[in-house]
């Protein structure tokens, strides 16, 4: 047998992250839905199925040898994946973007209309496009815990920690942040731990009780480790997950507010050339945007925004992105190459990868991280 | 209050996975589906393209003797044409084009609880019902609000798309940034709802099934909106009605507001000391009662009905408190959590 388009096998034995899962299963995996992906180490893909509200963790094999990065744009990678999926550039939806750091591939998780059929596609460094074969690749799933009167159906992002992967989910009925954690190594068929999560919202200047995390990443600081979320309208919250016991209310602090009308989709750290952090936030306006050709743009804040603890800092003093600005106050900066991006990756502390889209047409690019 | 249902039953034409070969075969086999919804012939080789598309579908090649197989990557998509490009045993290549047959197929449906009656103007979502799975990605461009002018009420949903597991029902959010008071977005814009005013919630025809079937025609629900509502659910202002011993009756609780009917499915349940009532549990369409059918005879006593405290009426108050909370008030009790009562 061998693959018209190939489909991908990669030399490197699973063997080598059988500490990250255990009790997997052994090929036959067939997704229902997904939502969002994103990888652990040593190739370990992390998939979100809202439909059986879960979280898949597959061995890929893919750990590369050597880095291969992405050498040049791939114009109109939409068209080229829906050209593979037998259907039209319009009935094709990327849903989340993932690059795999260890081998530098860019992994694209794609929903088809009119049957919501879904698939994981990579993209290797010359640009070429398969379909993850999951045939034959080891998972193993774990269950979200729901709320008392409703399952979780929406889970809007997944991520590896060092010692336990994190999810943010909300439940169909309910306007609730909820925060996950599954202990590694993953089991397949262990439930996670759940924790409610309520953070200050700044615009309110109430305790906002009742908005979904959108996007988040985990962070570790002499305090404890975090994790760090961005809402919907729009702060940019912390939650100590240290030492909490699985049903327990999480209460995040408010560190920054990006402003009016913009919706997180993605966020990443990184570290520039002088040694500096920064959190990229990558957002969606729901108006015409002041400072660039596109409604999706990114912002990057310091990550020294982060550590603020005292009160005149946090919640309703929290440092606001001033709208009327390039840039402002001190750290908090556009980032130009993330206008007109509807997914966002971090490639490396020098290069992100960015899905674009240009007048109805998605191509993928490696973006210069400033 | 009634769940209105939008569209008369009809049947339109789609797909089936059936092939149609539209081209000669150059005096190659003919190819055919089997069960596994693969292509196959007799052959060396062979690509799967869309139309005429340069990029052959994604999908795995077989060959077993002289039958050469292709397996779609995913299963072929219903309304499409494909052109397959067999290599035959002297090496030459040939194509032949091929479509799906279009069977009959019924149309979807679709449905909203508490149409053409009041909502709070800080409501904060709706139920759409639809009779099949609908195809998703797609539904800020097939739900349009419009105020009586005909004008359309613009960024009035939360973009978050939120289906049911089965695929048949949308939780439709109205924007909370738009909807709460004193966020940045409720200032900018004002409320999606203002009350006194009557809207139309309209679905697009071309919303299709996942099957591939359109609506095949707008469908529009009445939205009336009335004051917004701040206050908690209270289950001391709800009419409990027992049944009768000996019988399997029916137990009503009747609100005094309508309650959001998807919460209402599980959150709550009867109890006889700490044994929980089977039975067959019904939410009214307008979600102002719940009813309980037991599956056996009342047996005579004190009951329980224990409720979710995070039940919500259609403002997402619930029993622990209003949606919108400023926690630097001191934190009120929750609200009666159990109700009680007998059965003679």
């Amino acid at each position: 047998m061998k693959a018209l388009c190939l489909s991908l096998v990669f030399a490197t034995t699973f063997s080598a992250s059988a500490a990250l899962i255990e009790s997997p299963q052994k090929g036959g995996l067939k997704l229902a839905s997904l939502s969002s992906i994103s990888f652990g180490p040593e190739g370990l893909l992390l998939v979100a199925e809202p439909g059986t509200a879960s979280i898949l963790a597959i061995q890929t094999g893919d750990t590369g040898a050597t880095k291969a990065v992405l050498k040049k744009t791939v114009a109109d990678v939409g068209g080229a994946i829906a050209d593979g999926l037998g259907a039209k550039k319009e009935d094709i939806t990327v849903k989340d973007l993932a690059v795999n750091q260890a081998s530098g591939r860019v992994y694209l998780a794609v929903q088809r209309r009119p049957d919501n059929a879904v698939l994981i596609v990579s993209v290797d460094a010359e640009g070429k496009i398969a379909p993850l074969n999951l045939e034959p690749l080891p998972w193993v799933r774990v269950t979200l815990p729901g709320g008392t009167t409703s399952k979780v159906t929406n889970i809007t992002d997944v991520a590896f920690d060092k010692d336990r992967v994190f999810a943010t989910g909300t439940c169909n009925e309910e306007f609730a942040s909820r925060i996950f954690t599954i202990p590694v190594p993953i089991k397949n068929g262990a439930t996670a731990s759940v924790f409610s999560a309520e953070t200050y919202h700044v615009a309110h200047r109430k305790w906002e009780t009742k908005a979904p995390i959108q996007s988040f990443i985990s962070y570790s600081s002499k305090e404890g480790t975090f994790v760090v979320g961005a809402f919907a309208c729009t702060p940019v919250a912390k939650f100590k997950v240290d030492d909490i016991q699985s049903g327990a209310q999480v209460k995040g602090v408010s560190m920054v507010e990006l402003g009016s009308g913009n919706r997180p989709l993605d966020l990443f750290s990184y570290e520039d050339k002088s040694g500096k952090e920064w959190l990229v936030v990558h957002t969606q306006r729901f108006k015409q945007n002041a400072f660039g050709p596109s409604k999706m743009w990114g912002a990057r804040i310091s990550m020294d925004y982060l550590d603020a603890k005292a009160p005149d800092k946090t919640n309703e003093n929290a440092a606001r992105r001033d709208e009327k600005e390039h840039a402002g106050p001190q750290g908090i900066e556009i980032v130009d190459s993330l206008f007109g991006a509807v997914q966002v990756d971090k490639l490396s502390n020098t290069e992100a990868i960015v899905l674009r889209d240009t007048e109805g047409t998605l191509s993928l690019e490696v973006a210069a991280l400033p | 209050m009634t769940l209105m249902r939008c569209l008369d039953q009809r049947f339109v034409s789609v797909m089936s996975a059936v092939l149609f070969f539209t081209g000669s075969w150059c005096g190659a086999e003919e190819a055919r589906i089997n069960k596994a919804g693969q292509i196959e012939a007799q052959g060396r080789d062979v690509r799967v393209f869309r139309g005429d598309a340069a990029t052959p579908l994604f999908g795995s090649v077989s060959k077993e003797r002289d039958t050469v197989r292709f397996a779609p990557a995913l299963p072929f998509v219903p309304g499409e044409s494909y052109r397959v490009e067999f290599q035959q045993s002297d090496g030459t290549w040939s194509t032949q084009r091929l479509r799906m047959e279009l069977p009959q197929a019924e149309a979807p449906t679709a449905a909203m609880l508490h149409s053409d009656t009041p909502f709070p103007a800080n409501a904060l979502k709706f139920y759409l019902h639809f009779s099949q799975p609908m195809e998703q990605g797609v539904f800020l461009e097939r739900i349009s609000l419009h105020r009586l002018d005909g004008s359309v009420v613009s960024g009035a949903f939360r973009e978050t798309e939120l289906w049911s597991p089965d695929g048949k029902r949308l939780t439709l959010w109205l924007h909370p940034g738009r909807q709460k008071s004193g966020v940045n977005l409720n200032t900018d814009e004002g409320p999606v709802l203002r009350e006194g005013e009557t809207y139309t919630l309209k679905l697009a025809a071309n919303w299709r099934s996942a099957a591939g079937v359109a609506l095949g025609k707008p469908c529009t629900f009445v939205i009336i909106a009335t004051a917004p509502d701040h206050q908690c659910p209270d289950p001391q202002r709800w009419k409990v009605t027992a049944p009768k011993a000996g019988k399997r009756g029916t137990l009503t609780i009747t609100f005094d507001e309508a309650l959001d009917p998807a919460m209402l499915v599980s959150a709550l349940s009867v109890n006889r000391g700490k044994a929980r009532l089977a039975g067959a549990m019904h939410v009214a369409p307008d979600a102002r009662s719940w009813s309980l059918i037991p599956a056996k005879e009342w047996p005579p006593g004190r009951y329980e009905i224990v409720i979710d405290p995070l039940l919500e009426d259609l403002a997402g108050n619930n029993l622990l408190g209003p949606f919108e909370v400023d926690r630097d008030l001191p934190v009120q009790p929750a609200k009666l959590s159990l109700l009680k009562f007998e059965v003679r």
